[in-house]
């Protein structure tokens, strides 16, 4: 397939939606055919352990128990995933509040390109869809291209048949659309197959075109509606040609890696992304690992008690909606500047996490992944603030051109005084 | 509209049992969107496990709604009372969550 962004076709896919899938369930496999690596699961890890500026292990809390394991390590990968649970709308799974972020950080590692958070243009948004990825209209528009129009039916894309537009223009024009007062009911724009038979559907997405049924839609009858969606992250953590952090013996590989992508990734780029840079990881760590001796037992994490007066389940709701808002794909100083407030007085009832009553403590998780967001939140925040200029994915509102002189990253580090960006 | 969910609370070595809660839903909506409505508005120690949300491609939240085991991600809320149980089957850790992952993947002792 051509998609969208690049110059030949290049892409390639599983049916039916089922890319991510059906690689994750290859890549499990053929790790359970490797006696010598074991997975543990319901593990939350809390901090990357340090001797001598090095990482040579980690804490963790086991969720199921709420025990804290030590975890000593020759060599350590960041493989966390991205940041996009951060926006109320986002087609993030629950554990991508960017937690591999705060822990390179903590550590020491540099963090890069954080103000680059894609926006997927054509997220699912009504009628509500269950047991289906939010993201899943792209397939259909490779294959049957589809039609994105405004309230008034007009496409407004310019697209001319096929589906060409990447993903940072596509955001702003679905965007400019709605603040035109040319949205859907929900707030984006139609997208329709109603030119497509039956036949033709069911041709090219079999079973999906059932269960899109059972969830009352008839794609010969109904155009749905979509809207940009948190998607994916561009920046991320700062490594080398060989995955390696600014900490030694700590790497880092897929979306928790910034830079690989600009400041627009191309569809089809994030899982390819994953596989080579995470073997080129793991073949990196795996060498080191086999000339580094184990560290003595990594001590245990100081067990803390701290008192509650925040449900931190609401505020992560809260932050939510204020990053989608201000710090989401049109942004603006005073908007930035508000987030920015709202955020450092989140710092306070992060900084009092305890350690976890007992089994699964649904709170304590929900008090660790509020501390994570809130850094994450920060360091994304802060970079758009500083960046004034318009790129790709980041768009001020009130810098709109691309600017030469911004044709530089900006760096990210944690120190005694808080956050300090380089560019 | 509004469902009225009773929802089996405890852990193992614990009294336990049903707390009762209403919870505002529109046409579509989901028992786990119930679920984290809860959370968000009354008690954010209610322990359910769910990963991907609305995909249902993580499968981990299965739980038993009305003696039935379901995935509360896909199954709709009604206005109407429903019982929400952890599974029978396995191990109970706390409120819905039940051990599920495969021996090989737990932490051992």
């Amino acid at each position: 397939m051509q998609a969208p962004g690049h110059d030949r076709p290049r892409c390639v896919y599983v049916d039916f939606v089922n890319t991510g899938p059906a690689v994750s369930k290859t890549l499990r496999a053929q790790l359970q055919r490797t006696s010598e690596v074991r997975r543990t699961g319901d593990l939350l890890v809390t901090e990357l352990a340090l001797a001598d500026g090095a990482c040579v292990g980690a804490h963790a809390v086991h969720i199921a128990t709420g025990r804290t394991i030590a975890i000593a390590s020759k060599a350590t990968i960041v493989a966390t995933g991205g940041l996009t649970r951060l926006y109320a709308r986002n087609s993030a799974s629950l554990n991508m509040g960017g937690d591999g972020y705060a822990l390179a950080l903590a550590a020491g590692a540099e963090l890069v390109d954080m103000e680059f958070v894609q926006y997927f243009p054509i997220g699912h948004l009504a009628p509500r869809l269950v047991g289906m990825d939010p993201i899943m209209w792209d397939p259909f528009r490779y294959k049957l291209g589809g039609k994105l129009v405004n309230a008034e039916q007009r496409e407004f894309l310019g697209e001319e048949g096929r589906y060409a537009t990447a993903r940072d223009h596509a955001t702003r024009a679905i965007l400019e659309e709605v603040a035109q007062g040319r949205g859907s009911p929900h707030g984006g724009v139609w997208l329709s197959f109603q030119h497509c038979s039956e036949t033709e559907l069911r041709a090219a997405f079999g079973p999906i075109i059932d269960r899109l049924k059972a969830n009352g839609i008839d794609l010969t009858r109904q155009a749905i509606e979509v809207a940009p969606i948190a998607h994916y992250h561009m920046g991320g953590i700062r490594v080398d040609a060989n995955m390696r952090t600014a900490v030694p013996h700590l790497f880092a590989a897929g979306e928790a890696v910034g830079g690989a992508n600009g400041a627009n990734r191309l569809s089809g780029n994030a899982i390819t992304e994953a596989l080579v840079f995470g073997r080129r990881a793991g073949e990196r760590a795996a060498a080191l690992a086999a000339r580094t001796p184990m560290p003595p037992a990594v001590g245990a994490a100081p067990a803390r008690a701290a008192k509650r007066d925040i449900n931190p389940a609401a505020e992560i709701v809260r932050l939510q909606a204020l990053m989608n808002e201000h710090v989401g794909p049109l942004r603006t100083q005073a908007g930035l500047e508000h987030a920015l407030r709202h955020i450092a007085a989140l710092a306070e009832p992060c900084a009092a996490l305890r350690s976890p009553r007992g089994a699964f403590d649904a709170e304590w998780v929900d008090v660790h992944d509020l501390a994570s967001m809130r850094l994450v939140a920060e360091c994304i925040a802060r970079a758009a603030l500083a960046r004034i200029e318009s790129r790709g994915a980041h768009q001020r509102a009130d810098f709109p051109a691309t600017s030469p002189s911004w044709e530089r990253h900006q760096r990210i580090r944690l120190g005694e005084r808080g956050l300090s960006i380089e560019s | 509209m509004k469902a009225r969910l009773k929802v089996r609370r405890g852990a193992p070595g614990e009294a336990g049992g049903y707390e009762h809660y209403e919870v505002p839903f529109e046409q579509g909506q989901t028992v786990l969107d119930g679920l984290r409505w809860i959370r968000v508005h009354h008690d954010p120690t209610l322990a359910i496990r769910f990963s991907c949300i609305n995909a249902n491609a993580c499968k981990e939240c299965m739980i038993q709604v009305d003696g039935k085991t379901v995935y509360a991600c896909t199954t709709r809320l009604a206005e109407r009372e429903m019982t929400l149980e952890p599974l029978p089957n396995k191990p109970l850790v706390r409120d819905l969550v039940t051990e599920i992952a495969p021996p090989d993947e737990r932490l051992s002792e």
